[in-house]
C-alpha cells in the first residue's frame, strides 16, 4: 500500500484524523450497539444451549425456550451484532481507502438507530412468540422492509464514498466493500420477497431460506471480513498485499461460485435435483475462493509473527482468516453429499454457522475494531489484560464450539440417528456431553464479550488513555513499551497542525 | 478494473446464479403438472387430501420453534436409514405397509415447508399416526394425548408399552408449552381435552386456542397415503402394495 504511516506527509496524517473524526460517531454507535448485541445474543445462546441438555433451566418461562431463544439468538447475533459491526467497518474501511471524510454522519446515526429499534422489535416479538419460523429470517414480517430501509441509508453512503473517491489506485478492500455492499440487499430482497411475499410452493421456500443463509455468509459477512483483514494485514505490517492478482482472481472466484450455494441444507427434500447437488458442489467450491484469500492475507504477514503476537488487530485478524480456512475445509466435509445422512440434521449447521459468524467473520471485525476506534477516538485501549482475555476465551470458545458440533457431536449424533434399530433416546443422549460443553464454551464467549463491551464503552466516552503509543501485547514494563511515558502526544499534535 | 466492468461482472455472476437457482426454479415449482395415480387410460389424478387447521396450527408451529429440533422430511434411502425407524415413514401393520419418501405435494396447505434444522427430536411427518396409536393405548382422543404431551413432554402417564408398561420419558429434552394452557372452574362434565387431574385450587388446565390450533396441525401429519406409482420409491416390497 503506497500510504504507509511512516513516510506519511502532515497533509496525509490531517486528511485521516479529518476522516476518522468525521465518522467517530456513527462508527462507535455501530461498534457499541453490535457489542451489546453480541453480549445479548450470547446470553440468549447459553440459555439455548442449556436448554438442550436441561430444558427445566430457567422453570417453564415461555420466553425464553428453546424454540424461542434460539431463534432470537442466531438473530440477534446475525443482525444485531454482524451486521452492525459490518456496518462500522464498511463505512470507515471506504472513507478511509477512498481518502474522503463523510459529510453525512447524521444520516448514518439516524440510520443505526432504526436498525436497532427494528432488530430490537425482531428480537422481543421472537421471544414473546411471534417469530416467523424461517431460520436466519425469524424476525415478524414488518420488521424485513425497516431493515432494509436502513441498510440503504448506510450502504447509499459507502457507494458515495467510493464514488468521490482521490486517487487512481482501487484497492483489492475496496472491490470487496463495494461487492458486500450491492449483494446484500438484493439477497435480503429476493429471500424475502420469496419466502414472506410471493406465493411460492412451500418446499422452494425452504430452498429459498437455505440459499439466503449460505449466500448472507458467503456474499455479505465473508467480504466484509477479508476486505478487513487485506486492510489489517497490509497496515500493520507495512507491506503490499503478496499478491494482488490472486486477490483480485480471490474475488472473482467468490463472485462466480458463491451464489449458487447453500440449496444443499435441503438435500433429500423432493424439490430438483440439481438445486441440491449444485448447492453442495458451490459450497464445497467456494473453499476456493476463501483459500485463495486466506493463503494471500497470511503470505502478506509472513516472517512478522511478533507483530502478529503484539498487536491486538493483527492478532485477531490472523485467527479470523485461520478461521476462514477452517471454514472452507469444514464446508467442504459438512456440504459433502455423502455426510449428509449425518450431518444434515444434527448439530453441525448450527456449528458452522458458529465458526463462520464467530470463529471467522467476528475475529476479523475484532481485528478491525481494535485498530479503528484508538483512531477515531483518538484515545489509546485502556487494558492490555483486557485484550488478552478477549483474544484467549474467544479462540477457546470457538473451537471448542466448532468441534463439539461440527465433529464430536454431529457425527455421532447423526450416526446414533441413522442407527435405526436403536430407540431414539440414543440419539438424544449422545449429544448430551457435547451440549453441555457447548453451553460451556459460549459461557467463556460471553465472559470475553462483556469485557470487550465494556472497554467499548469506555473508549467510546474517551475514556482511552491520552498517549502516542498504541496498546500491544507485550509484557515488558519498559519506558519503549506500551506503557511508557505518558502523554498527550496525538498523532495529529506532533504533526504540527 | 473500472466501476463499469465491475458492476457488469457482479450483475453477471450473481444475476446467472439467481436465475437458475431461484428464479426459474420458483417459477417451474409453482405450476406443477396433475400426476395420474398409474399408467392406465382411465386413472384418477392423485390429489393430496388434508384436514385440520393447517394454517394456523403451522403458524403456532413455526413461532415457537417446534422446527428448530423436530424435521419434516422423510430422505430417501441413499440419505439414511430414517424410513425404517419404526413409524417414523408410515405405519407397518397386518393391512400393509405405508412408509414412503416425502413427496413434493405433502406440504399442501402450508405456506412454507418445515424441513427443519435439526432432529434433536424425531422426525414428525407421521406424527398424526403415531399420536393416534400412543392415546390408543390409554383410551383417549388423539387431540387429548396431543396436548397433554405439549402440556409435560416428560410426562411418564403418556407412553405404554406392548404390555401396557409404562415408558419412561423423562430423558426428553422437548420444552413443555405451559402458556398455551389455561386454568378454569369446571363447568358440567368440563372440558373434553382437559388435562387429567386438577390443580390444587380444583381448576382444571385446558388447552387455550393455540395448543388446540397446534394439536390440528400436528394431527394432519400423516404423509403416507399413496402415491402415483411414477413417484412412489417406498422401500416396501411391490407385492405389498396396494
Amino acid at each position: 500500500m503506497p500510504t504507509l504511516s511512516h513516510d506519511s506527509t502532515t497533509e496525509d496524517t490531517q486528511l485521516r484524523s479529518e476522516i476518522d473524526r468525521s465518522l467517530r460517531h456513527p462508527v462507535m454507535f455501530f461498534f457499541t450497539s453490535g457489542a451489546a448485541w453480541l453480549a445479548v445474543s450470547l446470553v440468549l445462546g447459553i440459555i439455548a444451549s442449556a436448554k438442550t441438555h436441561s430444558p427445566g433451566f430457567l422453570g417453564e418461562c415461555s420466553w425464553f425456550q428453546y424454540g424461542r431463544s434460539f431463534p432470537a439468538h442466531i438473530n440477534a447475533l446475525v443482525y444485531g451484532w454482524g451486521a452492525q459491526a459490518a456496518f462500522g467497518v464498511m463505512i470507515w474501511l471506504m472513507a478511509r481507502l477512498s481518502r474522503q471524510p463523510s459529510r453525512n454522519a447524521g444520516t448514518l446515526l439516524v440510520a443505526g438507530h432504526i436498525w436497532n429499534l427494528a432488530v430490537t422489535l425482531g428480537v422481543v416479538g421472537i421471544l414473546l412468540g411471534h417469530g416467523s419460523g424461517k431460520h436466519w429470517m425469524e424476525f415478524p414480517t414488518f420488521v424485513w422492509p425497516v431493515l432494509l430501509a436502513a441498510y440503504a441509508c448506510i450502504a447509499i453512503w459507502v457507494m458515495i464514498s467510493f464514488r468521490v473517491r482521490r486517487g487512481d489506485h482501487i484497492y483489492i478492500s475496496q472491490w470487496y466493500l463495494l461487492g458486500a455492499t450491492l449483494w446484500f440487499p438484493w439477497i435480503y430482497l429476493t429471500a424475502n420477497l420469496y419466502v414472506n411475499v410471493f406465493d411460492v410452493h412451500p418446499l422452494m421456500a425452504a430452498a429459498v431460506n437455505g440459499w439466503f443463509r449460505q449466500a448472507m455468509v458467503f456474499l455479505f459477512f465473508t467480504p466484509v471480513a477479508i476486505a478487513s483483514a487485506y486492510y489489517i494485514t497490509a497496515k500493520i505490517t507495512a507491506r503490499a498485499i503478496y499478491n494482488y492478482a490472486y486477490s483480485v482472481g480471490g474475488f472473482w472466484a467468490l463472485a462466480i461460485i458463491a451464489p449458487w450455494a447453500g440449496m444443499h441444507v435441503v438435500m433429500g427434500a423432493p424439490i430438483p435435483m440439481f438445486l441440491q447437488n449444485t448447492g453442495a458442489a458451490a459450497t464445497m467450491l467456494a473453499a476456493v475462493p476463501l483459500l485463495f484469500a486466506g493463503v494471500n492475507i497470511l503470505k502478506t504477514t509472513s516472517g512478522h509473527a511478533d507483530l502478529a503476537a503484539h498487536s491486538p488487530s493483527l492478532r485477531f485478524t490472523v485467527a479470523g482468516v485461520f478461521g476462514m480456512i477452517a471454514l472452507a475445509i469444514l464446508g467442504v466435509i459438512l456440504a459433502h453429499p455423502a455426510a449428509a445422512r449425518y450431518t444434515q440434521f444434527s448439530l453441525a449447521g448450527y456449528g458452522y454457522e458458529v465458526l463462520a459468524l464467530y470463529g471467522f467473520f467476528s475475529m476479523c471485525m475484532f481485528g478491525a475494531i481494535y485498530f479503528i476506534v484508538p483512531r477515531v477516538t483518538r484515545r489509546e485501549w485502556l487494558s492490555r489484560r483486557l485484550i488478552r482475555t478477549h483474544f484467549w476465551f474467544s479462540v477457546y470458545g470457538v473451537l471448542l464450539i466448532v468441534l463439539f458440533c461440527t465433529l464430536l457431536g454431529a457425527f455421532q449424533q447423526g450416526a446414533a440417528q441413522e442407527n435405526h434399530v436403536q430407540p431414539w433416546k440414543q440419539a438424544v443422549n449422545s449429544t448430551y456431553p457435547f451440549a453441555v460443553g457447548t453451553t460451556l464454551a459460549w459461557c467463556a464467549i460471553l465472559y470475553a464479550n462483556i469485557f470487550f463491551f465494556l472497554h467499548l464503552t469506555l473508549m467510546w466516552l474517551r475514556l482511552g488513555r491520552r498517549s502516542s503509543h498504541p496498546t500491544l501485547l507485550r509484557r515488558d514494563h519498559s519506558a519503549l513499551g506500551p506503557h511508557g511515558p505518558e502523554g498527550d502526544v496525538d498523532e495529529l499534535e506532533s504533526a504540527g497542525a | 478494473m473500472t466501476l463499469k466492468t465491475f458492476l457488469i461482472g457482479m450483475l453477471a455472476s450473481f444475476g446467472l446464479a439467481w436465475m437458475f437457482m431461484i428464479a426459474i426454479p420458483v417459477a417451474k415449482m409453482g405450476e406443477l403438472p396433475p400426476v395420474k395415480m398409474n399408467d392406465e387410460e382411465d386413472a384418477a389424478y392423485y390429489q393430496r387430501k388434508t384436514s385440520g387447521r393447517i394454517l394456523n396450527g403451522a403458524k403456532i408451529y413455526a413461532s415457537n420453534g417446534c422446527y428448530t429440533c423436530h424435521s419434516q422430511l422423510i430422505r430417501p434411502t441413499y440419505l439414511g436409514h430414517q424410513i425404517w425407524r419404526d413409524d417414523i415413514a408410515g405405519v407397518v401393520n397386518e393391512d400393509g405397509d405405508t412408509r414412503r419418501e416425502t413427496s413434493v405435494y405433502d406440504y399442501t396447505g402450508e405456506k412454507y415447508a418445515q424441513i427443519g434444522l435439526m432432529r434433536m427430536g424425531p422426525d414428525l411427518s407421521n406424527f398424526g399416526h403415531r399420536a393416534e396409536a400412543y392415546a390408543a393405548k390409554l383410551g383417549i382422543s388423539a387431540e387429548q394425548w396431543i396436548a397433554a404431551h405439549l402440556h409435560n413432554p416428560r410426562s411418564n402417564e403418556l407412553r405404554r408399552g406392548a404390555q401396557g408398561e409404562k415408558i419412561d420419558m423423562t430423558w426428553s429434552n422437548c420444552p413443555s408449552q405451559p402458556q398455551m394452557f389455561d386454568e378454569k372452574e369446571p363447568i358440567g362434565q368440563g372440558d373434553s381435552l382437559a388435562l387429567a387431574g386438577k390443580t390444587a385450587s380444583g381448576q382444571q388446565v385446558v388447552p387455550g386456542e393455540q395448543a388446540r390450533v397446534l394439536a390440528s396441525y400436528l394431527l394432519s401429519l400423516k404423509r403416507d397415503d399413496a402415491l402415483p406409482t411414477s413417484m412412489d420409491y417406498s422401500p416396501k416390497q411391490p407385492q405389498e402394495s396396494k
